[in-house]
């Protein structure tokens, strides 16, 4: 820790960065690791990084009322998405091709887990909400 | 450092009759181990030989992949109610 911050005493002395940028480092280099990776994975929010994608419905109250609460963990949608990584490229472009005869113009190849990473934290913010009489929909992050 | 998950919960319940199970998932990770171990040569002569198809590379990453998904399962919960009816699946 003590050398982080020397560093970036360093580089403040060279002027290499302005005194605001080491004052954020520093505040960072004083962090313990796990605060310290948790703001990384926040990003310029300063909200934590979602873990959970939940799904909760609420079809009324009475005696026949349906009730259904998911919670997906953030991981498994990651590691869902690496698949596309896997797979051969003559296989993804035959997924391209019915995709795309689906209505979705999506090349799998593209689809990279380190944008997916950005796309969950910007998630954080996601909140669907709908009332209909008795039935409630919410879907959410946490 | 990811870790498989430890505990399945699973509980069925009707109008009449219900089911619960505790399948604690640590106890089959050892043998897991030694079948995935035991198979690995006969997977990488496997991926050697579907190189030029392009399938090796995929049948030499299935493997961590599907780790990958099983230790992200871990938090997994499913509750569905309707009427009398209940389904609550739970992964730890």
């Amino acid at each position: 820790m003590m050398e982080n911050r020397r560093q970036v005493l360093d580089m403040l002395a060279q002027g290499k960065i302005t005194a605001d940028e080491a004052e954020r480092l520093l505040s960072l280099v004083d962090q313990p690791p796990e605060a310290a990776a948790g703001s990384r994975e926040a990003g310029e929010s300063g909200k934590p990084a979602p873990k959970y994608l939940r799904v909760v419905i609420n079809d009324g109250g009475g005696s026949h009322s349906e009730h259904v609460n998911i919670r997906v963990p953030m991981g498994l949608i990651r590691a869902g998405v690496k698949l596309a990584s896997v797979l051969p490229s003559n296989a993804t472009e035959k997924i391209n091709e019915r995709l795309k005869e689906n209505g979705i113009p999506l090349e799998l190849e593209k689809v990279k887990a380190g944008d997916l990473g950005e796309l969950v934290s910007s998630l954080s913010e996601l909140e669907v909400d709908i009332h209909d009489g008795d039935k409630k929909i919410r879907i959410y992050v946490e | 450092m990811i870790w498989p998950p430890s505990l399945l919960v699973f509980r069925v319940r009707n109008e009449t009759k219900g089911f619960q199970l505790w399948l604690p998932l640590f106890l089959i990770w050892p043998p897991l181990a030694l079948v995935a171990l035991a198979f690995s040569p006969l997977v990488f002569l496997l991926a050697l030989l579907l190189w030029p198809t392009g399938w090796g590379r995929t049948l030499l990453l299935t493997g961590p992949w599907f780790f990958r998904m099983f230790c992200a399962l871990r938090g997994l919960a499913v509750d569905v109610e309707g009427g009398t009816s209940r389904i609550f699946i739970m992964v730890r």
